[in-house]
């Protein structure tokens, strides 16, 4: 066996060269932010789902069906009374569900802050003619302008906020396994798939992106971030390769042949009834809203 | 040449290779019912290739291998053979991740049973009575995810373990457990053997694989076979295992004496001379 | 470019599931016979890629860091139906699990960024670095793809959300869904994508690809086999989906309502006096007795005795599936 022989240098003690000043490589900061919450986001979330309130008690294809029916209705409407109620809807199911209003409207907040600055010319005559209800240092805001704008933000904040509400009270498995009843099973099969090893790569991207960030001293110029970057998904696409292989070869060492067979789905109960109708009654009110 | 009446699994002259360099060269081997083998090697070695071509997950270059006799070939694994064949080999993957592809361990468990067709009510059965075994069952609606390494390994074992397979081919089975696991997962695989089961183990824990198994094959650096007999001959032939680069020489300071002696992971300090 | 709920008409929602429903099944029969149904597992590793990738921040030149769409790198990279299938994945899990992107517009967002992207990125990359392009030419082309086919894709939300005032507005003139119109849409999409987006996706893309040819070449798909069913499924769809939005008339907003209603097989055969949608919901012979009743009253009951009726349908199917 060959002896390790150390090199001088290294048997001594580092010191940090005084014209060295610390600097930080503010895209991989950046990006660390990004997948902690995402990662956060999944645990949270699983405790929201794990409540015992009363949307996170309704059988998956009965609670999916019921959401969908109420965002479309929520699409179709013209009203913005409708909408309006659609969105308390929204919050009010959210007390039932012991989840509180807070974190749903955290989740619906991205969506709303973007429409809002997306929505800001409406308001001016220049692009929604009409009747002049204030002068903003020359330019008019119009009646017609505010009214176009707010009906716009409810509409998208109705939405958004059902569809967050859905994924907030609806534990992983379940939802993936509701939706296997409603599309063929190769996507919900698929989809859950993604939705498993894209943590196992998030958690990969992490640990490269704080290896990164630990051996970054006086900040990192632009060229090697690029190449670390080029790296970072290359290693990515490697690993995912060789993970979708094993993860192919461990389904057919257990017998998958192309068909996945599904556990029995339990029975409907009354309060999937109710909640289907509940639903239901809202999608049939919004073809007159 | 006729394989061996007792014979479950056999490789004759198997070579594979992944790439231009080869993974696996001439090897063969056979195992009988309800034998104990532990396949040695240093990493990279081959034991992951051997294992998934006895498991008829992928096909050797050349060569042929053989389920109770038959040959395991891309096209005889269909219909009947393939189900005996899934049915009666349970793989267990060394990362743990890989192998916990369903929503919650329920599902997990009971995903083998259902791919096999014994029904929801047999499947619902055999994961409760694995999660009682495992004394897991709080764990039965949480994502594989969100679990310990320790926890996932152990759904793992189990999910391998719902079909009730007559042979378990175990790749690193105590890979990432903590001593306490370790010694868990020694008694439950003892007690497996005790009730006939047949159990292949790929593994450079040497400890591992001589109290469990009464026969070591160890694959050298060429991924050929360097020897195959007895697991007390084997583990004793120090220069065999440090050619297969399984134990390595070590530096040691005993106080101010420096000397050298060679040492598996796991042995014990009593070796010294 | 992942658009929200809301800011599509669900008539226009309505075409995109249509068009891209055939293009999924066929994209993932396509992959099933290519990649072999064993290895379906790709697929989600490759959209758990592109979903990662999406995360990474990517240094500019010049200081400035952005997001990638990642359409044309995992077209390049798994090949163009399974970057379809790949990206749509990756797609859902961002609409139903993380609220990026609204759940009626996902099959516009499928087809701007999966279809339109994958299959313009991928086709460009391979048009320019046919034969053995060396690594100049290969880190070329597959800026320049990925340029292009982010700038598409942005183009095509544009259109979208530029048609919704055209499409749908409320009986006062006012738009119901995106406010602005083409003149407006196309620039403010335009722009941005043009000088900061499209660099973003193309010096990601190239790196990446560059690097991954370098790493190991066997990962990039091998462009083997025809594009011929690919530019004929393109040009397919390219001549479909105007044609879908022009042919389903004008009222827009209207035709979401009567084909529901349809879909759901719930407007009585036989019932004339159709003209009053709501009218529609309430059996004849049960009008006389509400007719006294203020019209909000009877929009409730009809509303309330359709879901009665469909809870009862649902009932009744879900007893007779269970045998």
């Amino acid at each position: 066996m060959a002896e390790v022989i150390l090199p001088e240098w290294l048997k001594g003690r580092e010191e940090a060269p005084a014209s060295l000043r610390a600097g930080s490589a503010g895209f991989i900061e950046r990006s660390l932010v990004n997948f902690a919450s995402t990662m956060k986001r999944l645990y949270v979330d699983g405790d929201y789902s794990s409540k015992k309130g009363a949307l996170q008690a309704i059988e998956p294809r009965a609670k999916l069906a019921g959401f969908f029916f109420i965002i479309i209705a929520a699409s179709l409407a013209h009203s913005a009374v409708f909408l309006g109620g659609v969105l308390v809807l929204a919050f009010a199911l959210s007390f039932v569900s012991r989840i509180g209003p807070g974190p749903l409207a955290k989740r619906t907040f991205p969506a709303f802050v973007f429409t809002s600055v997306i929505v800001i010319p409406v308001i001016f005559g220049a692009v929604t003619p009409g009747r002049e209800v204030l002068d903003v240092f020359g330019a008019s805001v119009t009646g017609e302008g505010l009214r176009s704008a707010g009906f716009f933000l409810v509409r998208v904040a109705a939405m958004v906020s059902t569809a967050m509400l859905l994924s907030l009270t609806t534990r992983e498995a379940d939802f993936f396994r509701g939706l296997g009843r409603f599309v063929p099973s190769f996507f919900a099969t698929a989809l859950f798939l993604t939705f498993r090893y894209a943590f196992v790569l998030i958690k990969t991207a992490e640990d490269s992106a704080l290896a990164m960030k630990a051996r970054t001293i006086a900040g990192a110029r632009a060229v090697e971030s690029r190449t670390w970057f080029a790296g970072r998904a290359a290693l990515l696409l490697k690993k995912a390769y060789g993970v979708a292989e094993e993860v192919g070869m461990a389904m057919v060492s257990r017998g998958f042949d192309g068909k996945l067979k599904g556990a029995a789905a339990r029975a409907l109960r009354g309060r999937d009834y109710i909640w289907l109708g509940f639903a239901s009654f809202v999608l049939f009110l919004s073809f007159g809203a | 040449m006729s394989r061996v009446a007792e014979e479950v699994l056999g490789a004759e002259g198997v070579s594979f290779s992944y790439g231009p360099a080869p993974a696996l060269s001439n090897v063969s081997l056979s195992v009988a019912k309800g034998e104990c083998l532990a396949i040695l090697g240093a990493n990279g070695s081959g034991k992951s290739t051997l294992l998934k071509l006895l498991d008829g997950l992928i096909f050797p270059s050349a060569g042929c291998v053989f389920f109770e006799g038959r040959p395991i070939t891309e096209e005889a694994l269909k219909g009947e053979f393939l189900v005996r064949l899934r049915s009666g080999l349970g793989f267990l993957f060394p990362e743990p991740d890989v192998q916990l592809f369903c929503p919650t361990v329920f599902d997990e468990l009971a995903f083998g049973p259902l791919q096999l067709g014994l029904g929801a009510e047999e499947a619902a059965k055999r994961a409760g009575d694995l999660l009682r075994m495992l004394g897991i069952e709080a764990l039965r609606d949480r994502p594989p995810y969100s679990l310990s390494g320790g926890e996932k390994k152990k759904v793992a074992i189990a999910s391998v373990l719902a079909i009730n397979p007559g042979v378990l081919l175990l790749d690193e089975p105590t890979n990432g457990l903590d001593p306490r696991s370790q010694v868990w997962l020694y008694e439950l695989l003892l007690s497996l053997r005790g009730h006939g089961k047949t159990v292949i183990i790929a593994t450079h824990d040497l400890s591992l694989a001589g109290d469990l198994s009464e026969r070591v094959l160890v694959l050298d650096e060429s991924h050929a076979v360097a020897a195959d007999g007895p697991a007390g001959e084997i583990l004793k032939d120090k220069g065999l295992l440090l050619k297969a680069n399984i134990i390595h020489e070590h530096e040691h300071r005993h106080g101010d004496v420096v000397h050298r002696h060679s040492h598996g992971p796991f042995s014990t300090h009593d070796e010294h001379d | 470019m992942h658009i929200p709920d809301g800011y599509l008409s669900p008539a226009t929602c309505g075409v995109f599931y249509a068009a891209m429903a055939p293009v999924w099944y066929f994209a993932s029969k396509r992959a099933e016979k290519v990649l072999k149904l064993r290895e379906m597992p790709l697929l989600a590793l490759g959209a758990a890629f592109v979903f990662v990738i999406m995360m990474f921040n990517i240094p500019l030149p010049g200081g400035s860091s952005g997001h990638m769409a990642g359409g044309a790198v995992v077209a390049i990279a798994l090949g163009p139906w399974a970057g379809i299938i790949a990206m749509s994945l990756a797609l859902a899990l961002q609409a139903f699990l993380f609220g990026d992107g609204g759940i009626m517009t996902l099959a516009a967002n499928c087809f701007n960024m999966a279809v339109i992207m994958s299959l313009s990125g991928y086709g460009i990359y391979r048009a320019l670095a046919f034969g053995e392009p060396g690594a100049g030419r290969r880190f070329f082309a597959a800026a320049v793809a990925a340029y292009v086919a982010v700038n598409l894709a942005a183009l095509a939300v544009a259109v979208e959300l530029g048609m919704q005032p055209l499409l749908a507005a409320g009986a006062d003139g006012r738009p119901l869904y995106a406010p602005y119109p083409l003149s407006i849409a196309v620039p403010a999409m335009m722009i941005p994508h043009l000088f900061f987006f499209g660099p973003v996706e193309a010096v990601g893309t190239a790196l990446v690809v560059s690097y991954v040819h370098w790493m190991d070449r066997g990962l990039l798909h091998k462009g083997k086999g025809s594009l011929k069913p690919l530019w004929i499924a393109l040009s397919v769809l390219a001549v479909l989906t105007p044609a879908g939005l022009i042919a389903s008339g004008t009222p827009w907003g209207e035709w979401g309502k009567d084909e529901l209603m349809e879909l759901i097989g719930y407007v009585p055969a036989g019932m004339e006096k159709y003209g009053e949608t709501w009218k529609g919901f309430v059996p004849d012979y049960s009008l006389p007795r509400m007719s006294g009743l203020p019209e909000p009253v009877i929009y409730m009951l009809s509303a309330l005795l359709g879901s009665a009726l469909l809870v009862a349908a649902v009932y009744a199917w879900g007893r007779l599936w269970r045998r």
